[in-house]
């Protein structure tokens, strides 16, 4: 069992599950197992009908596809179908939200006001639409209306793409991947890889970077941006973690997936006094919101409101036998939680009309009319709270404390308003460089073992370490987000962070919150006068899995960051793409990738690299 | 003694079973090793299509095996397993390709620059005494079973069902 | 139960394996003209060439002989069978008594008869010890001389240069090399792996005479046509005869080879025969044939081994023409009758030659050269006679045919687990 997780809780519910007689992720992992080579290696393709085509890695059977794609061919269409995959999910997150910006605007959703009206600003002022005089609600119409345009722009390039420091812009230009439109990109990356179009691996890897890119400086950095006017920009907040959060005695509700756009509401609607009694009616002591995966960050950034844990735990958070309702939106949400669901009392209810769950309930969310979704959602759960059967219940003990909300305009509160204290900090050395890590949890790996190996290592090395996604859940649930785990980072990063009381690793938020990762590593380049590239940074997946960590890897590499992957792409079949993608790639871009699998190791990796870029920027 | 019992009918055609025994005869014993191994591994195992069905072959280890009479070095040989093998025996492969020639299953290789022939050697085998190729397969259209008489006797009526689209 | 088994090589020695296995208390007793324990006779041309030596072609070692309990008498040869009274005389006049005899006596070079054939230097290639007289000759050689097209000669010419020998020439009468086994072109691919290594032919000729010098050795051969090669040494290969005395006087019925019934017993009671020195019927042709094939040495010997042992064993008519071999880096397989037929398919691709003979819609004969893999499946249709369907004839003529296609006959075939 402890080859499955290094958390206390999630072994605990294994353990319960099984006896319980529930399958879980883990096992289903077991029934695919030995899992195909074909896939491992990235050489199979399904792009056409005359196919499916697979080629042999080892040179003994077919060498092409039916139509002539090599393994270069089909290593690239894959890689890039799956950027496009990624690149739409964060960009389609961003256009809920941006539509969420318009109806508020518009006047038909009472229950969203701008809650960051000098954010809104701000972001106005950057597309160049007139404050001054001008109503929240005006000033918000045009936002939206212009944000909303990045999705189809024709004016060549995306906005934000001026956020970055001239010489990497000059640098996407002459490599001619430079975003031009959200929707563009991942719509001519569909159709590069349709049968026939771009065969060249190298054109294809490109175009797949131009497609990172227009999530990385496209639809996340929009969802980061819009949600933080629409819901508050993230200040330095405190909350628990871990699967301990649930309470025996209150109606427990879990709040998964990936926006903030229901769930924000849901925090609200929790509060109120009505559904309030009507739970203590039930015989329940209160109602108890808890987050999980993205949107679990979004309301713990936003609201300290508690998190019951990662990707992983999803299922065992039923298996606790306490949820009365999980509520799921969108993105990494298990189809197996109905089934799970089926032998507890829980609810799974559904609401996003984009994604349905055989098995679940489904409550169509609708902005127009949110608050009175939210609370027949509320009451469902609280009329669930009776169905609970006690001798099922079984909360693990464990939780840890947190503090969280470090958004860029948390950091820079911190910082005393400007980033120079930063600056200074990674001049001196007391901080050595900064490393991004984020990504999922992937069953292949011991839960949070390589997130929390890595970051320790880095921070004993007086790197200071930025999170998000499953990764910063998996560092609040190790207490790694106290301030006090400063007694953990070296000499250099303790001082800092007990200077300014903050903890070694700073949670930043959802996964589409790295755009807020990409924002400081532009900002400190801008403040140097130097490109991202030459900055000791480095970004790490050490347990990803979705297609969004490798649009996200390939976005934060395209800008110029050492990227170190925990598991294993699907590139290996061809070595000219895995060639192209570690080695090739820091002629073109400046950076490339790493997979190291061993997060020992992979954190040596880090701080070498942070090492090196010190030295050439005359650093100690 | 235990044979890898085919079942066509489960049989996607998906080559896992190739690919683990390449790997299970490389250097590094893991896929992603094997890949990058200069001296390539060589699979035993062949998957084919016999009508619209899909057949994982490899070497049956007959009981009066065609390819131990022909073996004109004396290196394919019976092991004391009863594994029908042209390593570790009196004599050394030649590469003459008399074992290839009386094959009936085709499913002995002829490395020709290496004068070897090559064949399932079950020297694939990890813990769980299974063979890589059964270990591999997703559908368990592969099989490592004691096989008796009456599941000979069900065999033979599939494969004649077979043969009668086939052959 | 004593049985003797006169032949130390494939059928004698299988032969002597699978009585053990049949009857664990039967006496085995094994007499052999040739020395030590049994050894690939096919591998003797790699002892020429230098690359093993006799312990590195054994097929079976000392230690064997006292697992199964056989005693072997080697060295020795038998001079005569007494079939009434159940005896055999050896060279010096041991008597051994038998229950039951397998003659397993093999076959001999057929020895050339032109002036100066019994010169030292010239030779035949049967045994592991001509082999080493060869091996030993070649190193001071600068050049040799093969007479003969077909495997034996080929494999000792290859062997020859493999050593060292300069000069290599093989004089072939027919009109190219392995007639039995290949056509014109197939032949052709395998002539240019030969020539590639500096192997010279001489088609249509035969040796004439060997010129001595003035010590007389052998210096050079004449060629039938008049013209002279230098040659230090001469490798001489027309086939072989079988050894069938033993039989003959012995008063049991021999024909070009030992007559044997369907259960390989000879004419004589409780005497049976098998390997080179039997004849038998093949199975394409029905023609009556001595076939000298290790393959069907071995498998005559296992089923001899049955008969002898008390198991009757029918032994079906056998497919004589199964012969495979790489010299170079071109491997080739023949198989069945690849003369006849009343339909061919021939696909030539580069290095690669493939030729289906069918006769009646069925195969009788295939050639493969430069390519060979599955090779056996093809063997296998050849060995079933069997009417082949429009697909799967399409599938042998393009050579993709697989084990799968065939799986249902295979079955049917005893012997298939």
């Amino acid at each position: 069992m402890s080859d499955k997780s290094v958390d206390q809780s999630t072994i605990k519910m294994i353990k319960k599950a099984k006896s319980d007689g529930i399958e879980t992720v883990w096992d289903r992992l077991a029934a695919q197992e030995p899992q195909c080579g074909f896939g491992q290696l990235g050489i199979c393709c399904r792009n056409c009908n005359m196919g499916p085509c697979r080629i042999d890695p080892f040179g003994d059977g077919a060498s092409h596809g039916v139509c002539g794609a090599n393994a270069d061919t089909i290593v690239a269409r894959n890689l890039v179908r799956a950027i496009a995959a990624g690149a739409a999910s964060h960009s389609d997150h961003g256009r809920g939200i941006v539509s969420t910006l318009l109806a508020s605007a518009q006047g038909h959703a009472p229950d969203y006001p701008i809650k960051d009206e000098a954010k809104l600003k701000a972001l106005a002022a950057e597309y160049s639409i007139a404050v001054e005089g001008r109503s929240v609600k005006d000033i918000a119409l045009d936002l939206a209306g212009q944000v909303l345009d990045e999705f189809g722009t024709r004016k060549g390039f995306l906005q934000f793409v001026n956020r970055v420091p001239e010489k990497r812009r000059a640098l996407w230009n002459s490599l001619d991947i430079t975003p031009r439109g959200i929707d563009r990109e991942v719509v001519e990356s569909m159709h590069r890889t349709h049968v026939g179009v771009d065969n060249d691996y190298v054109s294809l890897i490109l175009q797949g970077m131009r497609t990172a890119l227009s999530d990385g400086w496209g639809g996340s950095a929009i969802a980061t941006e819009l949600s933080d006017v629409l819901f508050g920009t993230p200040s330095p907040v405190k909350g628990t973690s871990n699967l301990g959060v649930l309470r025996e005695d209150q109606v427990n509700i879990i709040l998964h997936g990936h926006e903030p756009t229901l769930s924000d509401i849901i925090v609200h609607a929790a509060r109120d006094p009505e559904l309030l009694k009507e739970a203590r009616e039930k015989g329940a002591a209160g109602i108890n919101i808890c987050g999980m995966c993205c949107t679990g960050n979004e309301i713990l950034m936003r609201h300290g409101v508690p998190v019951a844990g990662n990707f992983l735990q999803q299922e065992l958070a039923i298996v606790t036998g306490a949820v009365d309702a999980i509520i799921v939106d969108i993105q990494c949400i298990m189809p197996s939680l109905p089934q799970v669901a089926s032998c507890y009392h829980t609810k799974i209810i559904s609401t996003s009309p984009k994604a349905k769950f055989p098995g679940a309930e489904h409550i169509s969310f609708d902005e127009h009319n949110a608050m009175n979704t939210a609370r027949k959602i509320v009451r469902l759960a609280v009329e669930n709270y009776s169905n609970r059967s006690p001798e099922k219940v079984s909360i693990p003990s464990d939780q840890m404390e947190y503090m969280a909300g470090f958004s860029v305009e948390a950091i820079l509160e911190a910082l005393g308003g400007s980033l120079n204290p930063l600056v200074d900090a990674i001049k001196s050395g007391s901080i050595r460089g900064i490393v991004g890590v984020v990504g999922c949890n992937n069953p292949k790996y011991k839960q949070d073992y390589s997130h929390l190996t890595f970051v320790r290592e880095l921070i004993k090395n007086d790197i200071l370490v930025v999170g998000t996604g499953c990764a910063a859940i998996a560092c609040a649930k190790s207490g790694l987000l106290l301030p006090a785990a400063a007694s953990e980072a070296g000499e250099g990063l303790r001082s800092v962070c007990r200077s300014l009381g903050i903890p070694p690793v700073l949670h930043m938020g959802s996964c589409v919150d790295i755009s807020r990762i990409m924002q400081v590593a532009a900002a400190v380049a801008n403040v140097l006068g130097v490109d991202i590239s030459d900055l000791p940074l480095a970004g790490a997946a050490p347990e990803w899995m979705s297609e969004k960590a490798v649009s996200i890897g390939t976005y934060v590499v395209s800008s110029g960051i050492f990227t170190i992957l925990g598991t294993i792409p699907p590139v290996l079949g061809s070595k000219n793409v895995a060639g192209l993608l570690t080695s090739g790639a820091e002629k073109v871009v400046g950076a490339v990738f790493a997979v190291e699998e061993d997060p020992a190791a992979a954190a040596l990796l880090a701080i070498n690299h942070i090492t090196a870029k010190r030295k050439a920027l005359g650093l100690g | 003694m235990k044979e890898v019992l085919i079942n066509a009918e489960r049989c996607l055609g998906c080559r896992s079973c190739e690919i683990a025994c390449a790997v299970a005869h490389s250097d590094s014993k893991n896929l992603l090793g094997a890949v990058g191994e200069t001296d390539i591994p060589i699979k035993r195992i062949f998957v084919h299509q016999a009508g619209k069905r899909n057949i994982a072959l490899s070497c049956r280890h007959c009981e009066e095996a065609p390819c131990i009479d022909a073996c004109i070095a004396g290196a394919m040989h019976r092991t004391a397993d009863g594994l029908v093998d042209n390593t570790g025996g009196t004599g050394e492969c030649s590469g003459c390709w008399m074992c290839v020639m009386v094959c009936p299953y085709g499913v002995i290789r002829s490395e020709i620059d290496r004068r070897l022939a090559l064949k399932c050697d079950r020297k694939c085998m990890d813990e769980s005494a299974e063979p890589a190729c059964v270990r591999a397969c997703p559908t368990r259209a592969l099989k490592f079973v004691v096989v008796d008489e009456f599941s000979r006797d069900r065999r033979q009526r599939f494969l004649d069902a077979i043969g009668n689209e086939s052959v | 139960m004593h049985i003797a088994i006169i032949g130390n090589s494939a059928a004698g020695l299988t032969a002597a394996r699978t009585i053990r296995k049949i009857k664990p208390s039967a006496g085995i007793t094994v007499i052999s003209d040739e020395s030590g324990p049994a050894y690939a006779r096919c591998l003797i041309p790699e002892i020429l060439a230098g690359v093993r030596d006799i312990p590195g072609i054994g097929y079976a070692t000392q230690q064997f002989y006292q697992d199964y309990d056989i005693n072997l008498r080697s060295g020795i040869k038998v001079s005569s069978i007494n079939a009434v009274n159940h005896k055999l005389k050896l060279e010096g006049g041991q008597v051994i008594k038998y229950d039951r005899l397998l003659v397993a006596t093999g076959a001999s070079p057929v020895q050339p008869g032109w002036p100066g054939s019994d010169l030292p230097s010239v030779f035949t290639l049967r045994t592991a010890s001509q082999a080493v007289m060869i091996r030993k000759m070649a190193i001071d050689c600068a050049s040799a001389v093969v007479e003969g097209g077909g495997l034996v000669s080929l494999k000792a010419a290859y062997a020859l240069k493999k050593r060292g020998v300069k000069d290599v020439a093989v004089i072939v009468r027919s009109p190219h090399i392995l007639m039995k086994q290949l056509d014109r072109d197939s032949a052709g691919l395998v002539e240019n792996d030969l020539t590639s290594v500096g192997i010279k032919f001489y088609y249509g000729t035969g040796l004439a005479a060997a010129i001595q010098g003035p010590r007389g050795e052998l210096q050079s051969v004449e060629l039938e046509d008049g013209r002279q090669l230098p040659a230090g040494l001469v490798v001489i290969g027309k086939g072989v005869q079988p050894n069938s005395e033993l039989i003959r006087n012995a008063g049991g019925k021999i024909n070009r080879g030992i007559l044997v019934n369907e259960y390989l017993e000879t004419s004589l009671p409780g005497i049976y025969a098998a390997g080179d020195c039997i004849e038998v019927t093949d199975s394409v042709t029905g023609a009556q044939v001595v076939s000298g094939l290790w393959t069907l040495a071995v498998e005559q010997g296992r089923i001899a081994g049955c008969n002898l042992a008390g198991q009757a064993r029918k032994y079906p008519p056998p497919l004589t023409r199964l012969n495979s071999a790489q010299f170079g880096s071109v491997p080739f397989v023949s198989v069945g009758d690849v003369q006849g037929g009343d339909e061919l398919a021939v696909y030539q691709g580069a290095g690669v030659y493939r030729k289906l003979c069918f006769r009646d819609n069925r195969l009788t004969g295939f050639i493969m050269a430069g390519l060979v893999d599955r090779a056996g499946v093809y063997t296998s249709l050849v060995k079933q006679a069997k009417k082949l369907s429009a697909p799967l004839k399409d599938r042998l003529i393009n050579g993709k045919v697989t084990g799968a296609d065939i799986l249902p006959i295979l079955t049917r075939q005893g012997g298939i687990q």
